[in-house]
């Protein structure tokens, strides 16, 4: 109890309160305007906490990261054009109901299914990430080097347009890590002899390259867009009735998007759309989701918003982030000196609670944000694409020469930014390059100091039952998209095979 | 039938779905580029210097980055076959590869690649000032009106944080500009 009023007092500051507020209208910002994604504003917004206390860093970040996916529900409902992509499964049932008239109703909607899986989720990791860290704490580094390995394994399971590029990705973002000294035998790694380059490749200038300028280059040839709007009225409540009716929903989506979150990899995404899936699955009125059901907004976004508590508990309890931003997240928290895992919350365990009132306030301020400022967020899409843009370029520019005052940081943002946009041409995201750089350093100290204590052989390794089944989750997670492919072909062929009999 | 209407039917075969070779031409060469450059950095990996006498009884610098080259080169080989493994999503990819570069998407790489190139001499106020301005007319904005209010607001108040509120150092220039 008292580490939890510690932890509570911690966020108590107005100072932090304000930050976290900031970060929220970021978020919302952020996430109502298409093209604009939270990893996006994460990467840009943490060169501005660079002078902040590691709490005040990581609750503006985490309130970030909780509005942001909210964010994205006001223009999926308004405009049919989901501010982010967690928020597309929303635009389904939500903007036929703003359609209807009833904008105002369906707004409300999600902010309250919003609010009620981000606060179920976050009751989990309270619960859970102590848990989780009790039983890492006394993994040796062969666990450790099994449970990254199987991490990155689910790279190939995360949306994406090929899980193998997607594991090339991981890799490479992994490869990319080793760039500098290597730590243990003092000996410089694929510097070319750039000085600069000693100390690894600098996270921050790649992160916005691979986030910010590869979309920016992206939209340089997309037209301005001009969305139909649909008038807004005040947002309202949820009635009883309406309560009543998506209660099960909310509960039922919550938990799933808690369990999807807390995965390593998986995001809010693939939880909104699984959320969508199973309100429609349970419900009894199946046929009428796509014309503006309650059950079919409040399935996503309270499943989309429980992912992020979710996806909090692995980056706190064991140092793997359980989505993209919360990579950026853990890359920040190492920035500002915190090593996240099992013992900063054996040795720090206020943490914890400081996180999850940060993200507790986050999720109220939210609500009220959304209540008051909807109909005004709604009318951001109205800001011109060359505005909007030379802004993004702006803080891209700065939040990577800010970071050590270094031109170079800005090369190394202006190469990242169009080796992304050429990758993602070609079906390679950024997210999975980013969770590979992110565990990088992970796996491979723990690669290196499993393989000194049992001498090199992975063999002797996975006499340790963990390994194995690490190692055993692994083989299942890689073949799991090879099985949706080979059932995906045998669909397809049966389906040629039936046109061509016809 | 000549040679270049059956290369056009099987293309708009491919495009529309229909009956795809063994290997996809474009994801081979990905592959090849894939595996050459896996290659290179594992010779330039053979020319890392030996660890000391002590610290040699660790695993070897060069040992994890090689583990991860061959696994990268072992799944780009696969790249070529993945258009017959990935049925409902490779679409996507073929849609995002062929869908034309823009003019204007190459002027904003080399437009920011001169900027870069440029900012250590101009200084970093001019830096974001000219990404301000020159962004929006290489787009086509020619709203002065909303430019210039824009650029002047914008990137004031971004310097004025960082310079004075987050004291971080800008380099002055040729110019000298400075806050501080």
């Amino acid at each position: 109890m008292d580490l939890m009023l510690t932890g509570f007092a911690m966020v108590a500051d107005p100072a932090i309160i304000g930050v976290i507020l900031i970060g929220v209208i970021i978020g919302v910002l952020v996430g109502a305007l298409p093209g604009l994604s939270s990893p996006m504003a994460i990467a840009l917004l943490i060169p501005f906490t660079i002078p902040m206390t590691p709490i005040a860093a990581i609750a503006m970040l985490a309130g970030l990261y909780c509005a942001g996916t909210f964010g994205g529900s006001i223009t999926a409902i308004l405009i049919n054009a989901p501010g982010a992509p967690p928020a597309a499964a929303t635009a389904l049932d939500g903007y036929p109901m703003a359609k209807r008239g009833e904008a105002g109703r369906a707004l409300g909607l999600a902010t309250i299914s919003s609010v009620t899986g981000g606060i179920l989720s976050l009751l989990i990791l309270l619960l859970a990430a102590p848990l989780l860290a009790r039983i890492a704490i006394t993994f040796t580094s062969a666990e450790y080097f099994a449970l990254a390995l199987f991490a990155l394994s689910m790279l190939a399971s995360i949306s994406g347009k090929s899980s193998i590029r997607n594991l090339i990705a991981g890799f490479v973002g992994v490869f990319l890590s080793t760039i500098g000294i290597h730590l243990t035998t003092g000996v410089e790694r694929f510097t070319f002899g750039v000085n600069e380059l000693y100390d690894g490749l600098p996270f921050v200038p790649v992160l916005i390259g691979l986030f910010a300028v590869a979309e920016l280059l992206k939209q340089s040839r997309v037209g301005e867009t001009v969305f139909e709007r649909v008038r807004a009225n005040v947002m309202k409540l949820p009635s009883r009735q309406d309560f009543q009716r998506i209660k099960y929903t909310v509960l039922r989506s919550s938990g799933l998007g808690t369990f999807i979150g807390i995965l390593p990899a998986e995001g809010a995404t693939v939880a909104a759309i699984m959320g969508y899936n199973e309100a429609r699955r349970w419900s009894d009125r199946k046929e009428e989701f796509g014309t503006g059901i309650p059950e079919g907004i409040a399935g996503p976004e309270a499943a989309n918003n429980a992912a992020t508590g979710g996806a909090m508990v692995p980056t706190l309890a064991l140092g793997i982030p359980g989505s993209v931003s919360t990579a950026l997240i853990l890359g920040a928290m190492v920035m500002h000196g915190l090593k996240p895992g099992p013992y900063l919350l054996e040795n720090q365990p206020q943490f914890l609670y400081a996180i999850f009132a940060a993200m507790l306030i986050a999720n109220l301020a939210f609500m009220a944000i959304g209540i008051a400022g909807a109909k005004l967020f709604s009318q951001l899409t109205l800001i011109p694409r060359t505005i909007l843009w030379p802004s993004v370029l702006v803080f891209a520019i700065i939040g990577s020469y800010a970071h050590s005052s270094s031109f170079f940081d800005i090369w190394v943002m202006a190469i990242a930014g169009i080796v992304g946009y050429f990758m993602l041409r070609i079906g390679f995201g950024p997210a999975p390059l980013i969770m590979g750089l992110v565990l990088g350093p992970i796996v491979e100290e723990n690669f290196s100091k499993a393989m000194i204590i049992h001498d090199n052989s992975i063999l002797s390794m996975m006499e340790r039952p963990l390994v194995l089944l690490f190692f055993g989750l692994t083989i299942l997670s890689l073949a799991g998209p090879v099985r949706s492919a080979i059932k995906a072909r045998r669909n397809r062929n049966l389906l040629m095979a039936t046109k061509e009999g016809e | 039938m000549n040679q270049d209407t059956d290369g056009k039917d099987a293309r708009e075969a491919g495009r529309q779905g229909g009956p795809l070779g063994l290997i996809d031409g474009p994801d081979t060469i990905l592959a090849l580029v894939l595996v050459a450059l896996c290659g290179l950095l594992y010779w330039v990996s053979a020319g890392f210097p030996e660890p000391g006498l002590f610290l040699g009884e660790n695993v070897l610098p060069e040992h994890f980055p090689r583990l991860l080259l061959i696994a990268i080169g072992v799944l780009a080989l696969l790249l070529p076959f993945e258009h017959r493994l990935e049925v409902d999503r490779w679409p996507l990819i073929r849609k995002s590869r062929s869908a034309p570069i823009g003019a204007s998407t190459f002027v904003t790489m080399g437009c920011l690649l001169i900027l870069v190139g440029i900012g250590e001499w101009i200084g970093t106020i001019l830096t974001i000032v000219v990404a301000a301005v020159g962004l929006p007319l290489l787009w086509g904005e020619r709203r002065w009106l909303l430019i210039i209010p824009y650029a002047a607001i914008f990137t004031g108040t971004v310097t004025y944080l960082f310079s004075i509120v987050l004291s971080v150092y800008f380099e002055p220039g040729v110019f000298g500009l400075t806050l501080r």
